[in-house]
């Protein structure tokens, strides 16, 4: 009886709905309907986002020129050349998406959080050391195990774990071709299958053995890692054709330097090479950084030598890193840098310009998102075991003509800092990665605060 | 010397128009172009003479503008709804009468009085709900019940405080 009712019900409405498009047709003989569509584009054009918002939920005509106003179109192939992370949609769907992403601007901006989730810890209470970010994944390091989530629907994807329980220092994965790495303390790498976690093989080559790995990366058919004594290792990634392609070293510590590092060691408990030398890929070079930038051509045939560019002194690490974009702190000192680099294949490539600013913070863990050009920091305060999150957005000063790419965090002060509550008692964050949706701590007791805008 | 044009408007009445006014239309100045020297009246089987008039007096009236308004400033122009005092009170027409001149000048190619008919409606939409937009125009929404809760979901993302 029911199900008839509600079938009469849905008969009802949709005659109702048949008969109302007739009407609507009907009268559209004299109503602003009589325009083609390509005149309600050209009227969608004079109007903002707030109107156009309102306007799309007039009719289906409307929603269509809406959706391909040129304003829209604009975003839309903005979109499109920036590769956001969302699967991009028709362009008439991509209105919802703006929307959408209005809103996380807007919670962004006010440091509200739409949401924060707390994922359980994967191992037994080791810390997340390492983060790797990508879309709704994310690849948790906990030292002797990883894990991969997907955060859409908050479930652990696989864990991965090393037969000879070494421990994991970095770590990289690329879904499409299914497939985790991790560089282990011992010089090793590790492979398993992403999607169901079986471990592969460890690949130990002589060149570039017994150097702990700091740093691995996935770039097309190869795998680059770096180990602590500074050396750039290029592996194929095919099991069948796996070898060592190409072995970079530099290795260039000047006395200054030394003694400078020397001098800071004693206040940091940190052993010289171990930390500091991180690498970072862009257009198919190897920049590294450690007293100074070095670009080196990844590719193998290439007989360009290595471009070096000085840093200020000091020990730099890379916090942050995005294509040509990358957040150097200078260990100690707190001071960081956010350098653009130049694109290493031109032959005058324009100088790199970047601006030291002194943070207000004390021992922060810190990301940052170059393309919404913010950077997020989460405090360790060991004091009260407690751990909060603050948010910049840096703006680049100076000349906007690309020669002049002088980036500042100009905001990174105490009066712009907007900080979000981060409700995670008893825990510290160890590690953080940011995108355009979001923000993921990895926590000291292994778990993973997710944090949604 | 002027030279007259004669445009017919659908209902068959004729109006002598200066041949340089004319030329306000795109349409009817490739066509002069095409046909070149006769007296032969031009139809307009799209307009009728109530809006053919009101076409003709927006015409007279800016015969004195460049003809080809420089494009450079069209970036800064995309957002700008602002119209002319005497535009303004040129369009002060009935919603009917209005749709018909759009139609009519995009028929008839003359872009900055198509511009004016797009600002217009483009501040009447301005500032409106959904709702009010209907009352405005008398159109009814067309959308499927799934599809109208769909809009106006999403529409609560932009508009949610």
């Amino acid at each position: 009886m029911g199900s008839r009712l509600s079938s009469t019900k849905d008969y009802i409405a949709n005659i109702y709905h048949f008969l109302r498009r007739r009407t609507a047709k009907l009268k559209a003989t004299s109503t602003i309907e009589v325009l083609p569509i390509e005149l309600k584009m050209e009227i969608a054009n004079y109007l903002d986002f707030p109107n156009l918002y309102r306007l799309r939920a007039v009719s289906k005509s409307w929603k269509y020129a809406v959706g391909n106003s040129s304003h829209v179109l604009d975003f839309y192939h903005d979109a499109i050349k920036y590769n956001i992370d969302q699967p991009l949609v028709p362009p008439d769907d991509f209105v919802a998406y703006l929307i959408c992403h209005a809103r996380r601007e807007r919670n962004w901006k006010r440091s509200v959080a739409h949401s924060i989730t707390l994922l359980p810890c994967k191992a037994d209470s080791h810390a997340v050391l390492d983060l790797v970010l990508h879309s709704d994944m994310v690849l948790a390091n906990y030292g002797r195990q990883m894990a991969l989530w997907d955060l859409a629907s908050e479930s652990s994807v696989a864990t991965y774990r090393t037969p000879s329980n070494q421990c994991l220092r970095c770590c990289g994965f690329d879904w499409r071709r299914n497939i985790v790495v991790a560089g282990t303390i011992s010089g090793a790498i590790e492979f398993w299958e992403a999607r169901t976690g079986v471990h592969l093989e460890t690949c130990q080559d002589e060149p570039g053995g017994r150097e702990g790995i700091v740093s691995i990366h996935i770039a097309g058919d190869n795998i680059v890692t770096m180990s602590d004594k500074g050396h750039i290792l290029i592996t194929s990634i095919d099991r069948q054709s796996r070898h060592c392609l190409r072995l970079v070293e530099h290795n260039h510590h000047n006395k200054s330097q030394s003694e400078l590092f020397l001098a800071l060691s004693s206040a940091f408990p940190f052993k010289p090479n171990q930390v500091f030398r991180t690498f970072h890929l862009f257009n198919n070079h190897v920049v590294s950084v450690a007293d100074n930038i070095t670009i080196v051509p990844l590719n193998t045939s290439s007989q360009q030598p290595p471009k070096k560019i000085p840093l200020l002194p000091g020990i730099h690490k890379v916090v942050g890193r995005e294509t040509a974009v990358l957040l150097v702190r200078t260990v100690g000192l707190d001071q960081f840098v956010i350098v653009h680099l130049p694109d290493p294949s031109s032959p005058n490539p324009t100088p790199i310009c970047f601006e030291h600013t002194s943070s207000p913070l004390t021992d922060p863990v810190v990301a940052i998102h170059p393309r919404r050009r913010r950077v997020v920091a989460a405090f360790r305060q060991r004091s009260d075991l407690a751990s909060a999150l603050a948010i910049w957005d840096y703006n680049r000063v100076g000349g906007s003509s690309s020669n002049d790419l002088r980036v500042g965090i100009r905001g990174l002060d105490h009066e712009t800092t907007r900080r979000l509550s981060f409700p995670m008692q008893g825990r510290i964050v160890w590690s953080l990665a940011v995108n355009d949706e979001r923000i993921v701590a990895g926590m000291s007791d292994g778990s993973l605060a997710v944090v949604e805008f | 010397m002027t030279t007259k044009v004669t445009l017919t408007s659908s209902d068959n009445e004729n109006f002598s128009v200066n041949k340089e006014i004319t030329k306000r239309s795109i349409l009817i100045k490739n066509m002069l172009e095409d046909v070149g020297k006769s007296d032969t009246p031009i139809p307009l089987p799209n307009v009728n003479s109530k809006v053919l008039r009101k076409v003709i007096e927006w015409c007279e009236y800016h015969c004195m503008d460049p003809l080809a308004p420089t494009n450079e400033n069209t970036e800064n122009q995309k957002q700008n709804t602002d119209i002319e005092d005497w535009d303004q009170k040129f369009i002060e027409v009935d919603q009917e009468t209005l749709f018909k001149i759009i139609l009519a000048t995009n028929y008839l190619n003359i872009k900055p009085l198509l511009d004016i008919g797009c600002k217009t409606i483009t501040n009447m939409i301005k500032g409106k709900s959904p709702e009010e937009i209907y009352k405005t125009f008398n159109i009814v929404n067309n959308f499927t019940p799934k599809e109208e809760a769909q809009i106006r979901k999403e529409n609560k993302w932009a508009e949610d405080q």
